[in-house]
């Protein structure tokens, strides 16, 4: 008895869980493939239009790319195999996210190589500025040292 | 005829704005104080004869005088009263002589608060702002008229405003944020004044910092409103996407911020002169850019005006002909003595240049993404190439850690240097209790945790300690706090909002859900927590519109509501657009957008929620409250 | 060194202002193929006028065009009238694909205005279109005989875009096999 109404839930269960996949437009094996495939809708630019990515447009080509997005996800490949598909096709343009090459590394180091530089260069600046001005300081305490000796010397005399 | 008559009074103002702007020449010439004193009047009177030009533009809209070109395109008959208004500046043309109007709004302010001040300052302020209105109105007249006529035959009908236009939030979006960039004019031109007249001052940097709190103020609001708006307009529930556009406004933004922190250690301590004049002309060279970038056609983005090259190449001559002009003065007579660097590294001067160059190199980075593909394309012979919202957040990132340990410990740096370092330890304690407490709070509430949420959560807490919970435990009595809040009330809204903006930010980037579902009349889908049931589909009309709405019903915990995702279907252009359902409350947002009938009785939607993302906005809110704040506050040293 | 620090900034702009003018003559806003002097991709779909599969080895008769339209594609019948000059006028052979549509509207919009094609292939998912590089309808592709495009043409195909991107290279080609 108890054992048939634990059958009865579980099957309950599984049949809401499928039916709610049944609804899903694109249904996966995994929770991990549904999440990739709405991280990577977010990265590729829809060919089409003006400036959106594949996550926000309605256009047909962006339905049919979100398709076989899907498909390939299911099939088992990989983010960089699917990004190889689109580009492919596709080309640079539909990448986001530039890719990282010899022609793009000013874009991606040069931020951080010029704001290094910058910093680098103010606190050495600084530095140099502060021990000059120490320096000067130190100068003035002489002068002011040596005058005293001979101010002593001339009411000696 | 009242549209004739704003056209007249456009060409006035061009003649008026032409004398002002360029009346120090006969000073300089005849050595006569008149052609300083005669400025001011004549700054008065081009406002006036802007505002009445702009009033004539939005009478001839209400009352449907399509023989006006500009009106026939972007009006119709049947648009809502409140819209005809806001068509105003619903495209290129008129949106141009609102920017003119806020600029004139700026430059009469200013001489408003000056008038009892130094007559040459005020006439060299003056007459560089009415030299940028000159050029604008010129642009406007040469290129962009929008009185231009439909004679001799009128339409019966005018095209309509853009249905994506037809919304509130859109009707403010646009005023407020030309307030922002006109008024980074006000600085530029304080600046110019104060190297042409060698007044580098702690007065300019007060009065510099007035202005650039205010224009940084709008700015925000300007740029929160746009994104608020594009998050329930466009429908696909993003806040931000790094469009060329949007970064048309961040860019000035960070520079105004940039702008008005240095100006505290040129007023305070006479240092970073050279730095703030410089942050002045690089923000107004920004806000051109912006301009130019968004109106010339050099760029596709979902919100730029469709137009030609012709029109930029006049807009950025008129970039070079102020931006290298006022580099040509500021490299000949910049502050030739900058102040020893006698402080300290651990300093409040030192935390300020950090800031400065922090701000700088990602406005500067930020642009050249922007114009990389560009750059690409000219050097790789035609090879086309994105950058986009994942390569933004990679750069953005370690900029906002930096910025936000600064802004944590800002407060307690010594000018020169520091002595006490107690405050290290409290900070420490007091940021990550905090920490602490809100992580399981966010647990409690999401049931997990991952790395991007533990970043914002510990970016939110230093700051948070840092400029509130620190304070409050350092004063003994209620009445020493209140002291302390109200005399840095600003900076501690400003601040906090920042706060609050990384948290929502981090929050909603990494627990957004969404899934594409089918539904049947009747059926529901459980994403998350959250049941959405569909309930049905209704037909209905609104002013210029047919709607066909899905009637959804929210069931969560003990919540339970109905929201509408809409089709609407405007009249004149025969355009379909998609209203998104959207069920705000505190912690997150119900999104859910209609899609197409896929058969009988199902049709799709786009089913989401998007966790603290108000919180992103209501950041936003404390952080230009913050900054009208101080700026008051500014306007009482004067 | 102060000095010429100040002078940077003045120095950064000439030439910002320099690149951006020289953006502003940028003319080219539609995607460039990245399939040009590559493979005509591998495909089997049916024919449009009935359920005989086609794969790539049935674009016999190069160097030929290939026609992306549908009857959804209003720009598709503007440039209708062309395609049909340009089958009965020039050598070239063109081949339709008949890009996400419904095939009994397709073959009667055919018979109706008029059929350019030998053949078209019904691409009704758009694979096809997708291993083309297609975003949209119209567009024309130009494949020589070896099977590599050389050619791919965004929006309608008029006398000026013939003259200017396929003429040329169609004579090249013609010139190559002599």
């Amino acid at each position: 008895m108890k054992n048939r109404t634990l059958v009865c839930i579980l099957c309950l269960l599984s049949f809401t869980a499928e039916s709610e996949s049944s609804k899903e437009v694109y249904s996966f094996v995994n929770d991990e493939n549904q999440e990739r495939f709405y991280t990577l809708l977010d990265t590729y630019r829809c060919p089409k239009c003006q400036s959106s990515n594949l996550s926000g447009s309605n256009a047909p080509i962006a339905k049919d790319l979100k398709r076989e997005i899907h498909r390939l996800i299911e099939e088992g490949k990989t983010d960089e195999q699917i990004e190889a598909f689109l580009r492919s096709r596709y080309g640079d343009f539909i990448l986001y996210k530039p890719a990282l090459r010899k022609n793009t590394l000013i874009l991606w180091l040069g931020p951080f190589i010029l704001l290094s530089l910058i910093v680098f260069l103010v606190v050495s600046w600084n530095m140099s500025s502060k021990r000059k001005s120490k320096d000067l300081e130190a100068e003035q305490i002489v002068k002011v040292i040596e005058r005293t000796r001979l101010k002593k010397l001339f009411e000696e005399d | 005829m009242i549209a004739e008559i704003g056209h007249l009074l456009l060409i006035g103002s061009l003649v008026v704005s032409f004398l002002a702007g360029f009346s120090p020449l006969l000073r300089f010439l005849t050595k006569d104080d008149f052609f300083y004193e005669v400025i001011s009047p004549l700054n008065n009177l081009v406002f006036l004869l802007i505002f009445l030009s702009f009033v004539s533009l939005i009478y001839s809209f209400l009352i449907d005088d399509f023989s006006v070109a500009y009106i026939a395109n972007n009006s119709n008959t049947l648009l809502p009263v409140y819209y005809k208004l806001a068509a105003t500046w619903g495209a290129h043309e008129g949106s141009l002589l609102l920017w003119i109007l806020c600029l004139c709004f700026w430059s009469t302010s200013y001489f408003f608060l000056n008038r009892k001040k130094d007559v040459e300052f005020v006439a060299l302020t003056l007459s560089v702002l009415n030299q940028i209105i000159f050029a604008f109105i010129a642009f406007t007249l040469f290129t962009s008229n929008p009185f231009e006529r439909l004679l001799p035959i009128a339409p019966f009908e005018g095209a309509d405003l853009n249905p994506l236009l037809q919304d509130f939030a859109f009707t403010i979006h646009p005023p407020l944020l030309y307030l922002g960039y006109s008024g980074l004019a006000v600085p530029f031109a304080l600046s110019l004044s104060a190297l042409i007249s060698k007044k580098i001052d702690s007065i300019w940097a007060r009065d510099a910092r007035l202005w650039s709190l205010l224009s940084s103020g709008f700015l925000t609001l300007g740029i929160a409103l746009g994104s608020w708006w594009a998050y329930y307009e466009l429908g696909w529930g993003g806040w931000w996407f790094w469009d060329p556009v949007e970064n048309a406004a961040f860019v000035p933004w960070l520079i105004s911020v940039a702008m008005f922190h240095s100006l505290i250690v040129t007023e305070r301590r006479g240092l970073y002169k050279n730095w703030s004049i410089l942050l002045s002309i690089l923000a107004f060279a920004a806000s051109i850019l912006g301009t130019f970038l968004v109106r010339s056609g050099i760029l596709t983005s979902v919100h730029a005006f469709a137009l030609d090259p012709e029109r930029g190449v006049f807009i950025l001559a008129i970039f070079a002909y102020f931006i290298l002009g006022s580099l040509i003065f500021y490299s000949i007579m910049n502050n030739k003595l900058p102040g020893r660097s006698t402080y300290n590294m651990i300093s409040k001067e030192f935390g300020f240049l950090l800031n400065n160059i922090l701000l700088v190199i990602l406005a500067i980075s930020i642009m050249f993404g922007t114009l990389f593909p560009l750059i690409y394309e000219a050097i790789y012979d035609g090879e086309q190439i994105s950058v986009g919202a994942p390569y933004y957040e990679v750069l953005i990132l370690p900029f906002a850690i930096a910025l936000s340990f600064l802004q944590g410990v800002g407060l307690y740096l010594g000018w020169s240097s520091t002595r006490e370092f107690n405050f290290l330890n409290r900070v420490l304690i007091e940021s990550f209790s905090l920490f602490i407490v809100m992580s399981l709070l966010v647990f409690l509430i999401f049931g997990t945790l991952n790395w991007g949420t533990f970043l914002a959560i510990a970016m939110f807490s230093w700051i948070f300690s840092g400029n509130f919970i620190d304070m409050v435990y350092q004063s003994s009595q209620v009445k020493e706090l209140k002291l302390v809040l109200l005399r840095r009330l600003g900076m501690i809204s400003a601040h906090l909002g920042t706060a609050f903006l990384i948290l929502g930010v981090g929050i909603v980037t990494t627990f957004s859900l969404e899934r594409e579902v089918v539904l049947q009349k009747g059926e529901s889908y459980q994403l998350g927590s959250t049941n959405f049931v569909f309930k049905e589909i209704r037909e209905s009309k609104g002013p210029n519109y047919s709607v066909r709405s899905a009637a959804i019903e929210i069931r969560k915990g003990g919540l339970v509501d109905e929201i509408s995702a809409e089709k609407r279907n405007y009249l004149a252009s025969n355009q379909i657009l998609t209203e998104a359902a959207i069920k705000p409350t505190l912690l997150q947002d119900y999104y859910v957008t209609l899609g197409d009938q896929v058969g009988d009785g199902k049709w799709s939607f786009k089913l989401q929620i998007k966790p603290f993302i108000r919180w992103i906005w209501f950041g936003a809110i404390l952080i230009a409250l913050g900054t009208f704040v101080s700026s008051f506050r500014q306007t009482k040293r004067l | 060194m102060n000095r010429i620090t100040h002078y940077l900034p003045l120095i950064f702009f000439i030439f910002l202002i320099i690149g951006l003018f020289t953006f502003l003559d940028n003319e080219e806003s539609d995607l460039r193929s990245v399939l040009l002097d590559k493979n005509f991709p591998d495909f089997s779909l049916s024919k449009l006028e009935n359920q005989e599969i086609v794969t790539k080895n049935d674009l016999v008769e190069l160097p030929s065009l290939l026609n992306v339209w549908a009857t959804w594609c209003i720009a598709c019948r503007v440039e209708h009238p062309y395609l049909m000059r340009l089958r009965n006028e020039s050598t070239i052979n063109i081949y339709g694909l008949n890009y996400k549509d419904d095939r009994s509207k397709a073959i009667n919009l055919l018979d109706q205005i008029g059929d350019p094609y030998e053949f078209s292939i019904f691409d009704h998912e758009g694979i096809l279109a997708i291993d083309l590089g297609v975003y949209g309808a119209p567009e024309t592709f130009l494949i020589d005989k070896s099977g590599i495009i050389r050619v791919r043409h965004v929006g309608v195909l008029t006398p000026e875009v013939w003259e200017e991107k396929f003429n040329g290279v169609l004579n090249d080609l013609k010139e190559d096999e002599k």
